[in-house]
């Protein structure tokens, strides 16, 4: 276990280190932030051409701001989707290449713990990923003056501020474990693939086949991590979290649904990662 | 910090490994003690890479036992950073600075005794690279780079494949001086090449591997000859023999070239050279007569290659017999069948 708490650091602080860890960074900075601002843009635009034509302007009078949060936080998870499946792709099958996984083998740590070390940043990078995107989110809404009230439509508190921030916490809390399972399941299809390339082709040709058929699988789609995560077909809490910071009434995710997540996505994750040993097990480095 | 000073450095022990039809290693025994420079050479595809690769876990061998520093090699990380590599190509984080790939390497050591990071690079002779990308050096100083990572905390082995690989001469030169500094350290350090007139400067034992097999194991100076040993010339031969006689003797025929051998054990090349000039016996010329790595080596294959060739044309012979015999058991038998039929 120590042998794995060593590549964890290592690696943590190689990743800390990276240009391209920064960049990313970055993005996920922005994304929210283009993101928060075209929901304002948006919003505004519908409200002008109602007016235009004689209505009232539609949506909430308060508590606007959840809905610019909510989309925001939500398109920068969905390019940290991406993100982590280039990391965890890169992880072992990159380090095959260059040789560079070869050095946590011959210095102090097993295979499994080579495996396990990398393994665990990715909670590190889905906590990173939440904070940044969500900071990104919450200034620019601030900056363009969404509020975080009630929910308030024509005098109707539709939810209280309170009611908003327990259902975006469970649904955060249901949206990091699938991003912890997405990421175990890169390094799975990483310890496979020949190359850096075909691993990240593999695992985002492979998340991106799940979008286009889950709708068809019914209610066991919540089964698989990937439905918890994030996407480009975004199904997730996170997606249904933003119908409810609209104030529709029928948004979220059942409850059962969301504990199902919440057991399986952890579970998931640590069997991708027991694959991934399995597969490194014997395999040449 | 030692597993006991008494384990061998690495000890392998009939080591075979399998690739589908073909066996890459067929039986190799090797023993390398702590303080050694030990050399495992051998041509391109004899085995020395896969070799290191099973003694240092990364290729799972198909039968055999491999020791190093005391733990099998499967279990290698119990070694705990004792253990350093330098690969062929440098295993090295190209985005990342030579300050930040040392780092990542302590980290994975996971002590911090031992010799510095800026103590390791200015053994490499890269001191003031600390901020420089490891993806803009060039390549002499990327192996550099790996190297100063292997000897980062003081490791008690360290293994380096082809070291000279893809270096210029100057880089070469470079490299072999690192290696003699690292040698008179003390390190125990195992190199694989095929660059064997480079290698004989810094080994002090060696293996030569050839088409999977050690086909010799011994300390340098048994590859390259008798030390004692000279090619001389003289104008006076018998005024040499009378100098030389107190240390020594002088063969009674000179070679091809004119050089008479001349043998003194145990002598110094300063010692004979001044018996022969205060016996005024004319030294034209004067040279130690030991022969190179690389002469020994060829000399070595060449008789390995001819032994398996006469075996083989010996074995061909035999079948051959065997199978004339079998042809004529064959043709008496018929014979005393008698024609199909025949019985008429």
């Amino acid at each position: 276990m120590s042998g794995a708490l060593r590549v964890f650091r290592a690696e943590a602080m190689r990743m800390l280190t990276s240009r391209a860890a920064w960049t990313g960074a970055l993005a996920v900075a922005l994304v929210p932030v283009l993101r928060v601002w075209a929901t304002v843009v948006a919003d505004r635009t519908r409200s002008l051409e109602r007016m235009a034509s004689g209505g009232e302007p539609l949506g909430l009078s308060e508590g606007t701001g959840w809905a610019m949060l909510v989309d925001g936080w939500r398109a920068g998870l969905i390019l940290g989707t991406a993100l982590l499946l280039v990391q965890a792709a890169r992880s072992l099958a990159g380090d095959r290449e260059t040789g560079v996984l070869r050095l946590a083998v011959t210095r102090s740590a097993s295979r499994a713990g080579a495996i396990v070390g990398r393994a665990l940043v990715g909670p590190l990078l889905v906590a990173i990923l939440l904070a940044v995107s969500g900071l990104a989110a919450y200034l620019a809404t601030r900056a363009l003056g969404g509020d975080f009230g009630d929910l308030v439509e024509d005098d109707f508190t539709i939810f209280t501020a309170d009611e908003v921030r327990v259902e975006l916490g469970r649904a955060l809390v249901v949206v990091t474990l699938g991003l912890v399972a997405v990421h175990a399941f890169g390094l799975w299809i990483s310890s496979m693939a020949r190359g850096p390339v075909l691993a990240l082709a593999g695992s985002l040709a492979a998340l991106l086949l799940w979008d286009v058929f889950k709708g068809d699988v019914g209610e066991p789609k919540w089964t698989v991590f990937a439905s918890h995560a994030p996407t480009f077909a975004d199904g997730s809490a996170m997606a249904e979290m933003a119908g409810f910071a609209r104030g529709y009434s029928d948004a979220g995710l059942p409850e059962v649904v969301q504990n199902m997540g919440m057991v399986l996505c952890p579970l998931e994750a640590v069997l991708f990662v027991l694959l991934a040993w399995v597969l490194l097990r014997r395999k040449p480095l | 910090m030692s597993n006991g000073g008494s384990t061998p450095a690495l000890r392998v022990r009939e080591l075979r490994k399998r690739y589908g039809a073909t066996e890459a290693v067929r039986g190799i025994d090797l023993t390398v003690e702590r303080g050694q420079v030990y050399g495992l050479l051998g041509p391109n595809g004899s085995g020395k890479t896969t070799t290191l690769s099973c003694a240092l876990g990364l290729l799972a061998p198909t039968s055999g036992s491999i020791e190093v520093l005391g733990e099998p090699a499967n279990k290698l990380y119990r070694t705990r950073g004792r253990v350093a590599c330098v690969f062929d190509v440098p295993a090295l984080l190209r985005g990342h600075s030579v300050a930040q790939n040392l780092d990542y390497q302590a980290r994975l050591r996971g002590h911090s005794g031992g010799r510095s990071m800026e103590d390791a690079l200015s053994r490499v002779g890269l001191p003031g690279f600390e901020s420089r990308r490891a993806g803009g050096l060039s390549l002499g100083q990327e192996k550099r780079l790996a190297i100063a990572g292997a000897i980062m905390g003081s490791p008690e082995l360290v293994v380096l494949d082809e070291p000279l690989s893809g270096l210029d001469p100057m880089g070469v030169r470079g490299m072999l001086a690192l290696l003699e500094e690292l040698a008179t350290d003390g390190q125990t350090l195992v190199l694989s090449s095929h660059r064997l007139h480079e290698m004989q400067e810094v080994l002090t034992h060696a293996a030569v591997i050839l088409d999977g097999e050690v086909i010799r194991e011994a300390p340098l100076e048994a590859f390259l000859g008798r030390v004692g040993t000279w090619h001389v010339r003289v104008r006076d031969e018998a005024a040499a023999r009378a100098a030389i006689e107190p240390l020594g003797e002088l063969a009674e025929r000179p070679d091809a070239e004119g050089r008479l051998l001349l043998e003194a054990p145990g002598r110094g090349g300063d010692e004979v050279v001044g018996a022969l000039v205060r016996g005024d016996a004319g030294v034209l010329h004067f040279a130690e007569a030991r022969v190179g790595l690389q002469a020994s080596f060829e000399a070595l294959v060449d008789e390995r290659r001819s032994a398996k060739a006469s075996a083989a044309g010996a074995s061909a012979a035999g079948a051959s017999a065997a199978g004339d015999s079998a042809a004529g058991d064959s043709a008496a038998g018929d014979s005393a069948a008698g024609p199909p039929g025949g019985r008429s």
